[in-house]
C-alpha cells in the first residue's frame, strides 16, 4: 500500500502506524547475521530478547571511568576476534591515544592471530576515520576497531561508518574513553565496561534499536574466560564455513533489498 | 642496432645554477675554500670581461673589482639541479646517465643519453640535439652536445670539439678525435701531465706509440680509454633511473592548468598502462608519475603498492589521493603539456577468471560462491584498501606486530612497516619465538615509553603496597611477582648500552584496575650507593 495513499483515507490508528512502519522498513537494511558474546550469562538474556551483535554495524564499546580504558579495550579485542572467524583485523588508533591509552601489545592470548592483525597509525582523528572507513568499505575484512582517545567520535562520522558497514557487511568496533560532554553517536549496540575485582568486567549494554525492549542490562563477566579462549582447529573451520555461507545470506539479502529501492526508485 | 650516445656538457653549470643578479652587468664568481684560501672556481659573462676567471684567489678577484658578487659553491643544490635536468632529458631517451667527471676537476657537469632508436622521433640526431640545445638555452643554460657511437667519443666531443654541437658517424672516430687534446681521452690527470713531459699533447701523437710501451709507461689507463673512444672496448651508460619496465607518456596539445583536467589525463594513461600491464600479465609494485611544466619544471610522484596491482581504476586512484596532497603545494603556473607514467618495478599476477565467480548472474553465484575459495580475492581487495591508507597516510602509518624472539617486554614486538613485511610474515630470527606471550602472562596494551611512578613497598624488594600514576593514588589489593627480566648482557660484550635488571610485577589495585609496573635495577647490585632504584608502568591488563 502506499503510503500517501494510506494516509489520506480515513482509517484506523493502528492501521496507519502499521502502514508507516512498513514504509520505514523500506529504508532500512534488511538485518544481518551477527555473533553471540560467548560469555553464557549474557547471551542467555540476549537470546530471550531477540538481540544479537551484528556484522555490518558499528558498535560502541566505551569505558565507564579512566580507570576501566583497558578493560573496554580487552572486551573490543575479544569481540573483535569473536566477529572476525576470517579474514584481516584491522586496528585504528590516533598518535594522541598511543600516548594516553598505550598500544596494543599481547593481542594473541586474546584470541587475535598476529598474522591477520594491521595496525594503523593515524596522525589525528580525521585521518583515523578516513582510514576506519576506507577498511570498513572493504567486504573481506574481518573486524575493525577505532581506538579514539579523549577526541572522541561525533554522530556525523558514526553514521557515515553505520552507513558504510550496512553496505559492506564489516563489523566495526568504536572504544572511547569516558566523557562528560559525549555526543550521540550512531551505534547498533552500546557497551559500557567497568573493570571490577578478581579479574572480573562489569558489562552493561545499551541496545538503540531495541530500547523499548529491554533497555540498558549489566552483568559482571570474568574476564579470564575471554583471554583464553582460542578455538580448536575443527570449530574454527566450521566457523568459517558457517560465515561464508552467512556472508552470501546477507549479500543476497542486501542485493534484493537494493533491487527493491531501484525498481520503486 | 648500431648505438648512437649521446653527450652533453654543461660549461658554466655551477654559476648557471646560483641566484642570477638583477643587472645583467653585474659580476658574479662562485667561489669554494681550498687550501690557501678562498679560490674562483666559476665567474659569469660580466666577471670574464674584467679578466676575472676559475682558478683565481678571491682576494686577487676583489683587488680587481671589490664590488663582486660573492657566492659559496653548494655542491648538493648543483647537484640536485643536474638530478632535475637529468630527468627532464628523459623526454628524449629513458635511459639517461650522469657525464663522467675527472676527480680532481670536479666542475665539469655533463649528461650522457643513450639515444639509439630516439632518433628519428625528433626528426634525426642532429635535430634532436639541436633542440636539446635550443630548450636548454631558452632557460638561460648553455649546453654543448655531441652524438657518437660510444661514450668515450661522444664526451670528447661535446667537451673538445670547436662547434656547438657535433655529430659524428660511426666509424670515424680516429679522424675525428685525433685532432683532439689528450684530456679528452678521459685519463687520469696524473697521465695527462705525463704525457705533457713527454710532448705528447694530441690523440694523434698516441696513435703511432706501441700498445706495450703505452701501457709499460703509463698503466693500462690511456689503452683502456682509447679502446673506448674508438669503439674497441664496451662501456655502459649507468643509468639514474633503472630502466622503466613499462612506460607510458602524453604530450599534450593544449598545456592543462587546472587539476581536474590532468587528472582526466592522468586517468586516460592509466588505462593504457594498465592495459599493457594486463597483456604481459604483470602488475605494478610502484608506479611514478611525472607532470612535465611549460617552463620545464617537473612534478614527480612516487606510489607504491602493497601488491602488483593492473587495475587501472585503483592506481587512478591512488595517484588521484596523492595529487590532491599535493594540491597546495602543487602549481600549474603556464601549465602541464607533458605526462608521464612509469612501472618501475612490476611483478607476476595471477590472473582472476571473473566470469566464474562474478555475482552477474546471481542464481549461480550463491551455488559456485560457496564452493570457491575467496582467499585470493580477499587478498586483492584488502591490499587495496593499505595501498591508499599507505598512499595517504604515509608508509610507516600502517603497521604489522611481529613476534620477535626476545625476552625484553619492548622488543619481544616488533612494530614492522606492513610494506617491509611479508604477506604471510614469519617470525623474526626463531619460529618458537611466540611462546613468550602464552608463557607468561604479558598485558593488552603496553607503553611507547615505559612512565615514571611514585611506589611505596613494604620491604624495599617486595612488591608496591601503594603507587601513583597520572596523579592518581593507586592501593594494591592483589600482587604477583616479582618476574625478574635481566638485559643482554652479551650486548655489552660488543659496547651497545644494555640497561639494568627489572623486577616485574602484576598489582591489582582497589577498583580492579591492573597494571604491570616494574623496578629498575636491583637494590645494592646494578646501582651506585645510596640510590634508590626506580619505579615504571610498563603495560596494563585488561
Amino acid at each position: 500500500m502506499r503510503l500517501d495513499k494510506a494516509l489520506q483515507r480515513p482509517i484506523k490508528r493502528k492501521e496507519k502506524i502499521e502502514a508507516l512502519r512498513q514504509h520505514m522498513a523500506r529504508f532500512e537494511p534488511p538485518a544481518q547475521n551477527g555473533i553471540q558474546t560467548g560469555f553464557k550469562t549474557v547471551d542467555d538474556d540476549l537470546q530471550s530478547q531477540g538481540v544479537q551483535l551484528s556484522y555490518g554495524a558499528v558498535h560502541l564499546v566505551q569505558a565507564k571511568r579512566y580507570g576501566d580504558v583497558p578493560a573496554a579495550l580487552g572486551f573490543a579485542t575479544y569481540l573483535a576476534s569473536r566477529f572476525a572467524v576470517q579474514g584481516p583485523i584491522l586496528w585504528g588508533q590516533t598518535r594522541e591515544s598511543q600516548r594516553e591509552i598505550g598500544m596494543p601489545y599481547a593481542m594473541s592470548s586474546y584470541g587475535v592471530d598476529w598474522k591477520r592483525f594491521w595496525y594503523v597509525d593515524g596522525a589525528c582523528v580525521k585521518d583515523l576515520f578516513w582510514a576506519l572507513e576506507e577498511a570498513v568499505s572493504c567486504r573481506e575484512i574481518g573486524c575493525v576497531v577505532g581506538v579514539c582517545g579523549s577526541k572522541m567520535a561525533d554522530f556525523k562520522m558514526s553514521r557515515r561508518l553505520t552507513l558504510v558497514a550496512q553496505k559492506s557487511g564489516c563489523p566495526i568496533l568504536l572504544v572511547v574513553p569516558p566523557r562528560t560532554n559525549m555526543q550521540p553517536i550512531a551505534a547498533a549496540s552500546k557497551w559500557y565496561v567497568q573493570a571490577s575485582e578478581n579479574n572480573t568486567w562489569d558489562l552493561s549494554l545499551q541496545n538503540q534499536l531495541r530500547r523499548h525492549v529491554g533497555g540498558t542490562a549489566s552483568w559482571r563477566v570474568n574476564a579470564d574466560a575471554a583471554r583464553h579462549s582460542e578455538l580448536d582447529a575443527q570449530t574454527h573451520e566450521a566457523q568459517i564455513k558457517m560465515r561464508r555461507v552467512q556472508k552470501d545470506q546477507d549479500a543476497r539479502h542486501r542485493d534484493d533489498w537494493v533491487d527493491m529501492h531501484q525498481a520503486s526508485g | 642496432m648500431a648505438k648512437r650516445i649521446a653527450a652533453i656538457w654543461f660549461p658554466n653549470w655551477v654559476i648557471e645554477c646560483c641566484a642570477q643578479p638583477q643587472h645583467p652587468q653585474a659580476r658574479l664568481v662562485v667561489t669554494q675554500p681550498r687550501k690557501g684560501g678562498d679560490y674562483i672556481i666559476a665567474a659569469n659573462e660580466a666577471a670574464g670581461a674584467y679578466g676575472i676567471g676559475a682558478g683565481q684567489r678571491l682576494v686577487d678577484g676583489l683587488a680587481i673589482d671589490p664590488k663582486l658578487d660573492v657566492e659559496n659553491f653548494d655542491p648538493i643544490r648543483t647537484e640536485k639541479k643536474l638530478l632535475l635536468a637529468a630527468r627532464w632529458v628523459g623526454r628524449y631517451s629513458p635511459w639517461v646517465g650522469l657525464g663522467w667527471r675527472v676527480k680532481q676537476h670536479d666542475h665539469a657537469y655533463g649528461l650522457l643519453l643513450d639515444i639509439t632508436g630516439c632518433a628519428h622521433l625528433f626528426g634525426g640526431e642532429r635535430a634532436l640535439i639541436r633542440d636539446l640545445i635550443d630548450r636548454f638555452a631558452r632557460r638561460g643554460i648553455c649546453a654543448r652536445a655531441s652524438v657518437a657511437g660510444n661514450i668515450g667519443s661522444a664526451w670528447a666531443l661535446a667537451h673538445f670539439s670547436q662547434m656547438e654541437m657535433t655529430v659524428l658517424p660511426n666509424g670515424q672516430e680516429v679522424d675525428a678525435l685525433s685532432a683532439l687534446p689528450v684530456e679528452a681521452l678521459r685519463i687520469d690527470p696524473k697521465n695527462v701531465e705525463l704525457c705533457r713531459r713527454f710532448g705528447l699533447r694530441k690523440i694523434s701523437s698516441l696513435l703511432p706509440i706501441a700498445r706495450p710501451s703505452l701501457t709499460q709507461r703509463f698503466g693500462e689507463d690511456i689503452v683502456l680509454r682509447m679502446d673506448q673512444a674508438f669503439g674497441m672496448a664496451a662501456e655502459n651508460i649507468i643509468p639514474i633511473l633503472p630502466p622503466p619496465e613499462f612506460h607510458v607518456h602524453k604530450n599534450l596539445a593544449v598545456p592543462q592548468t587546472d587539476l581536474p583536467s590532468i587528472q582526466q589525463e592522468i586517468g586516460r594513461l592509466t588505462e593504457v598502462l594498465s592495459a599493457q600491464l594486463k597483456r604481459q600479465g604483470r602488475g605494478a609494485r610502484r608506479i611514478d608519475l611525472c607532470l612535465m611544466r611549460t617552463d620545464r619544471a617537473t612534478l614527480g610522484l612516487a606510489v607504491p603498492m602493497s601488491q602488483p596491482m593492473q587495475n587501472a581504476g585503483h592506481i587512478r586512484r591512488l595517484l588521484e589521493d596523492r595529487l590532491e596532497q599535493v594540491k597546495s603545494g602543487f602549481d600549474a603556473a603556464f601549465g602541464v603539456d607533458e605526462i608521464s607514467l612509469t612501472a618501475l618495478r612490476t611483478a607476476p599476477v595471477h590472473v582472476e577468471q571473473l566470469g566464474l565467480y562474478h555475482s552477474a548472474d546471481r542464481s549461480s553465484s550463491s551455488v559456485v560462491g560457496k564452493m570457491h575459495d575467496v582467499s585470493e580475492k580477499t587478498l586483492q581487495a584488502f591490499a587495496g584498501v593499505r595501498d591508499r591508507i599507505i598512499n595517504r597516510l604515509g608508509a610507516k602509518s600502517l603497521v604489522r606486530l611481529v613476534p620477535h624472539a626476545s625476552h625484553i617486554p619492548e622488543q619481544a614486538v616488533r612494530y614492522i612497516p606492513a610494506l617491509s613485511v611479508p604477506e604471510q610474515p614469519t617470525v623474526t630470527r626463531r619460529s618458537n619465538a611466540q611462546p613468550v606471550f602464552t608463557e607468561y602472562e604479558r598485558p593488552l596494551i603496553l607503553f611507547p615509553t615505559p612512565e615514571r611512578v611514585e611506589v611505596i613497598a613494604e620491604i624495599p624488594e617486595g612488591a608496591p603496597r601503594r603507587f601513583r600514576w597520572r596523579k592518581q593514588l593507586h592501593n594494591i589489593v592483589e600482587a604477583r611477582g616479582p618476574e625478574r627480566i635481566g638485559s643482554a648482557w652479551w650486548q655489552a660484550a660488543y659496547g651497545h648500552k644494555t640497561g639494568l635488571t627489572r623486577d616485574y610485577f602484576r598489582l591489582e589495585d582497589s577498583n580492579g584496575y591492573r597494571f604491570w609496573i616494574y623496578r629498575d635495577g636491583l637494590y645494592d647490585q646494578d646501582l651506585p650507593n645510596a640510590t634508590l632504584p626506580r619505579w615504571y608502568l610498563h603495560g596494563l591488563f585488561a
